[in-house]
């Protein structure tokens, strides 16, 4: 053979397998919330004032996904909810948590999908979540090992980031409001080698879920606490916000404009007043 | 240590997420979260309401604090937990509560036995006894009457009456103490 015409091809070769080593891959699972609560083409309704009835029925579900993504399993979503129902479900407040799956959310199901669902389990108020999982792969330098046959199997030359993001929103049905919400997010690095990429991916995304879902669940017990003192004022979210009354299963308010509270009056600040001027007018004296 | 009371009403009153985790509600004290019968004194409602409690706790407490500091640090420990349990197993039927004033009923007892003492003037210490028995006279009369709205929160006077005995009590063991030592 030709000197010059086999190191050509060699070369070649060479550059060839180089490009395949040093490449990077991205791959993307999300849903969203917004494109189910208000599919192409329906007007969004302001929100009507809340009346809430302690303690509530609340559902658990997925936002059906909107578009051809990498589906996350059921089974796991399953899972994911029944923990951060788990989480929830203890507190006095809390009636019950019931676990939708995503099959019962029509893809541009919308408030009136929500609706059904209030009649079918009784719940008061869902929590809509929705996720955004990207894994990154990129090749470094040790990847030109796979070069040998052995180096695929026993260098780690692949450098994986997995990122993902958990979102959760709670709605209060009869009047469409969006009383609060709170997202978990985890940032995952990895090496692996070329033989092990793809259990080491399947590995990230699924521990990617798990933290986001901790932080999520920490998330949103401050985001309950903002919401639980932000109703003290009366409104869900502040000024030009829906009003928020909520009630005992008795029909007593607990809360809204009024909610039970230790207040000085004006009686009050008069016996204030006139201790302080007489202590002033007692002290000019002593001097 | 006024000024650390009052700089922490205002932030708990400001800040939704604070006032959230500070306000008693008698679910979330049932799911463990007992430090709201202390921190539910700390929030209010409205600007009006905060001014009113808050610029009560600042007169009285700086007039606490210039005689005694202990005796403040003491009063509004006791006074803030007596009023919190008091509320809790007195009304059941209360499920959230907020607001400064039974803390700021301790201090004006308080302040109203200090001004009783054998060296204030006699005209002084009359008045601080008749202003005291009044303010008794009065949060006993709201006790026992129909719920009054002020500020946009309806009124819950079992915490007055509940603060101005715990500051009558702690005040006049503090004053006893006193006697004894000297």
């Amino acid at each position: 053979m030709n000197g010059p015409r086999t190191g050509g091809i060699l070369a070649i070769l060479v550059f060839a397998t180089l490009c395949g080593c040093y490449g990077t891959s991205t791959s993307r699972r999300s849903t969203g919330v917004l494109d189910f609560l208000y599919p192409e083409g329906s007007a969004a309704a302001p929100a009507e004032d809340v009346a809430l009835t302690l303690p509530v029925r609340v559902g658990m579900a997925f936002a059906p996904r909107g578009t051809m993504y990498n589906d996350y399993p059921e089974a796991s979503k399953v899972e994911l909810l029944e923990r951060i129902g788990a989480a929830f479900e203890k507190k006095s407040f809390i009636e019950s948590v019931e676990i939708l799956p995503s099959h019962y959310l029509q893809e541009t199901g919308g408030y009136d999908n929500l609706d059904q669902l209030r009649s079918a389990f009784g719940i008061d108020l869902v929590v809509l979540l929705s996720y955004d999982q990207t894994q990154l792969t990129k090749s470094n330098n040790w990847s030109i090992t796979y070069l040998t046959v052995v180096g695929a199997y026993l260098v780690e030359g692949d450098e994986n980031t997995t990122l993902t993001l958990l979102d959760a929103v709670v709605v209060d049905i009869p009047s469409r409001a969006l009383l609060f919400r709170a997202a978990g997010t985890s940032k995952i690095e990895d090496q692996t080698t070329a033989a092990g990429a793809a259990r080491s991916m399947q590995e990230t995304s699924q521990r990617g879920f798990d933290d986001a879902t901790e932080k999520l669940i920490e998330q949103l017990d401050l985001a309950l606490a903002e919401f639980s003192g932000q109703a003290l004022q009366g409104t869900v979210r502040g000024m030009g916000t829906p009003e928020i009354t909520i009630n005992s299963e008795d029909g007593v308010v607990i809360d809204g404009n009024y909610g039970g509270g230790g207040a000085f009056g004006l009686a009050e600040g008069g016996f204030v007043a006139l201790l302080v001027a007489l202590g002033v007018l007692g002290r000019r004296r002593d001097d | 240590m006024t000024a650390a009371f009052v700089a922490g009403g205002v932030v708990a009153s400001v800040s939704p997420v604070a006032a959230g985790l500070c306000l008693y509600d008698r679910a979330a004290v049932a799911d463990g979260d007992g430090w709201r019968l202390l921190s539910a004194h700390l929030v209010h409602s409205s600007g009006r309401m905060a001014a009113w409690d808050l610029g009560a706790i600042a007169l009285l407490g700086w007039k606490l604090e210039h005689g005694s500091r202990t005796l403040l640090v003491v009063l509004l420990g006791v006074s803030a937990l007596g009023v919190g349990l008091t509320v809790h197993h007195l009304l059941p039927e209360l499920a959230r509560f907020h607001g400064a004033s039974g803390v700021a009923s301790a201090l004006f007892a308080a302040v109203a036995v200090d001004m009783a003492r054998a060296d204030h003037p006699p005209r002084v210490r009359f008045v601080a006894r008749l202003a005291l028995l009044a303010f008794l006279g009065k949060t006993v009369w709201e006790v026992g009457s129909e719920r009054a709205v002020f500020a946009g929160v309806e009124v819950v006077p079992v915490a007055h009456l509940a603060g101005a005995v715990i500051g009558l009590a702690v005040a006049l063991l503090g004053r006893a103490r006193v006697n004894r030592v000297s």
